[in-house]
């Protein structure tokens, strides 16, 4: 599987349809904290179109990796270029004012970008947030707070969206309804990094695996709905 | 059945040592200290300006009458009645002694004249003891001595003190209590915050909020305070200007603690504890000196008992604000310090990491 994601990687570069500067790139990154490495000089590139899994067990850097690049931390050493514009985020636990209704804060976030009425209740239809738009997140179900996370990270439609365990708290068919509207939210030039546990649900829709393990990457390549990723992930870090 | 959950408190009192030490022990000898700057109940330590009433007073004759009301004010010397009563205006002394010439002139009819602020309701009555002591020791002088006490106008009533006072602690209990709780609500949406706009667009909005709230308060106190019959200018726009300036000083303070400490117990019981020390040492109802002068000068440290002041001769005795020029200056600097001392928690807050 190597030989074919680096042969696709070749054909991208080669045709010139991906530049560089519209990517999220990560040298030699590292990150200690009270005599803790999180991340221990990390590459990366993050690709524009792509839906990409940073996948890894609890404390490898995955959240610390995703916060260096919404640049909410810094890095101890390296370096991390972004491109210009907003990156969409949803967080490890649902980052949303608790005290006004789904609709209030999704309008909050809705006017600071200007993605317009449309695709404002395109996103919290396809979410399943219709039904409790005018409650008050705090009186949700943890469940309905993730999915209101969510829909927070896309309702600017940035160019870059990154998800922290996105599926946390969700029942089966709000699970499909996420990964459903990611995927179809990557058609095209938009790019979604998803750090998750659930390797499976993303799987088909995948076009990049990153897996890290003690604050390396161990694996980074193209992928595609028919490789085996537990099997991956198995060998790698298990 | 006890003995697990008593453990569990243990290892609780081991994760949260730093806000246990603050909450009770620091707290309660902070109290124990405070008590000690209660010192006495006679306002001898009150500021009282003794001026000669002429030319022909001598330096002796003040001296002495200083003397005489040294055991019930802590009197100090002005060149002329005019400049004695500028400082009673602003506050720097709360009475003027007038000294007439020919104390020590046998036969000589002479009058000492205490003269007190009206607005300064809590030491009218208090300013009897120092007319009481001059004219119990009068006695030593050859002269015929007469002491006696004027109210100047504008002259208030204790409940329209207290109104106009309690304006800037009502300001330092929101300060310090509801505004940081209410931040503390939100904290949980500050990364994203972070990420699609920033604390500082955040920190405007809710200074624009709580501008607009204090506006209201100030209006309903208007309005309560006409209701009442109180003649108290509390919606002048100089009282406005100087709630404005140290509301906004003491939620810097106070936010600055929240974010240096991550909005956490042991940052709320900081700042209930900054609470309790500006209401104890700003001297909110009473002169400054009323119980020790260790309290008089504290007071002078605080930026809410120069607000108070500000606010007190404006709302209260319709003084023009330049009155004040001196306490608007300082309460300036104390705002200005106040926001950087925010912008370096913020700083501090955000170069930490992210939360959660």
């Amino acid at each position: 599987m190597g030989e074919r994601a680096d042969g696709a990687n070749r054909d991208r570069a080669a045709d010139g349809r991906r530049d560089p500067d519209s990517e999220i790139r990560l040298d030699g990154v590292v990150r200690r904290y009270d005599g803790v490495t999180a991340l221990a000089g990390v590459d990366l590139r993050i690709e524009t179109g792509d839906l990409h899994a940073l996948v890894g067990p609890n404390g490898s850097g995955k959240s610390t990796l995703l916060a260096l690049v919404l640049g909410l931390d810094r890095p101890t050493a390296g370096t991390i270029s972004r491109p210009d514009g907003r990156i969409g985020c949803g967080f490890q636990t649902p980052s949303v004012y608790p005290d006004l209704t789904v609709e209030e804060n999704l309008r909050v976030f809705a006017a600071m970008g200007d993605a317009g009425e449309d695709w404002f209740a395109d996103v919290r239809a396809s979410l399943g947030l219709d039904e409790v738009r005018d409650r008050v997140v705090a009186d949700l179900s943890g469940g309905y707070q993730r999915l209101v996370d969510v829909a927070l990270a896309f309702v600017r439609r940035p160019a870059f969206v990154l998800l922290d365990e996105p599926l946390d708290e969700l029942d089966d068919a709000a699970r499909d309804r996420v990964v459903g509207f990611v995927a179809d939210y990557c058609e095209g030039d938009r790019t979604v990094v998803v750090s998750t546990h659930h390797l499976d649900a993303f799987g088909p829709s995948l076009d990049r695996l990153t897996v890290l393990a003690d604050g390396d990457v161990r694996f980074d390549e193209r992928v595609d709905g028919s490789d085996d990723y537990r099997a991956i992930y198995r060998d790698l870090v298990e | 059945m006890v003995a697990p959950l008593f453990e569990k408190e243990l290892f609780w009192l081991r994760r949260n040592w730093r806000a246990v030490a603050v909450v009770f022990l620091l707290a309660p000898a902070l109290f124990g200290v405070a008590t000690a700057t209660f010192d006495r109940t006679v306002p001898q330590d009150v500021p009282v300006a003794v001026a000669p009433a002429d030319d022909a007073v001598t330096e002796d004759e003040l001296q002495a009458v200083a003397g005489l009301a040294r055991t019930v004010s802590a009197p100090r010397s002005y060149d002329s009645t005019a400049a004695a009563r500028t400082a009673l205006r602003r506050e720097r002394v709360y009475g003027v002694l007038t000294v007439g010439h020919g104390l020590y002139e046998s036969g000589a009819n002479v009058t000492l004249s205490l003269a007190v602020d009206g607005g300064m309701v809590t030491y009218v009555e208090p300013s009897l003891v120092v007319t009481g002591t001059l004219r119990d020791r009068a006695g030593v002088f050859p002269s015929t001595v007469t002491v006696e006490r004027r109210i100047l106008d504008p002259q208030r009533t204790l409940p329209e003190f207290l109104f106009a006072t309690g304006l800037v602690y009502l300001l330092a209990i929101y300060a310090f209590t509801y505004v940081p709780y209410h931040l503390a609500r939100e904290r949980r949406v500050f990364d994203r915050v972070r990420v699609e706009s920033s604390l500082w667009a955040l920190l405007a909005a809710k200074a624009g909020l709580f501008a607009a709230l204090g506006a209201a308060a100030v209006a309903s106190m208007t309005l309560a305070g006409a209701a009442l019959g109180y003649r108290v200018g509390v919606a002048d726009p100089a009282v406005v200007g100087v709630l404005a300036l140290v509301g906004g000083a003491l939620v810097s303070v106070s936010l600055g603690v929240s974010f240096l400490t991550r909005f956490s117990v042991a940052g709320r019981f900081v700042n209930v504890a900054l609470l309790g020390a500006v209401v104890a040492f700003s001297n909110p109802v009473y002169p400054t000196g009323f119980f020790s002068a260790v309290r008089r000068t504290i007071a002078g440290w605080s930026p809410v008992y120069h607000a108070t002041v500000a606010v007190r001769g404006v709302a209260l005795k319709g003084l023009p604000p330049a009155t004040f020029a001196d306490r608007l200056i300082l309460l300036v600097g104390v705002a200005l310090a106040s926001g950087c001392w925010l912008a370096a928690s913020v700083a501090v807050y955000e170069r930490r990491g992210r939360d959660g």
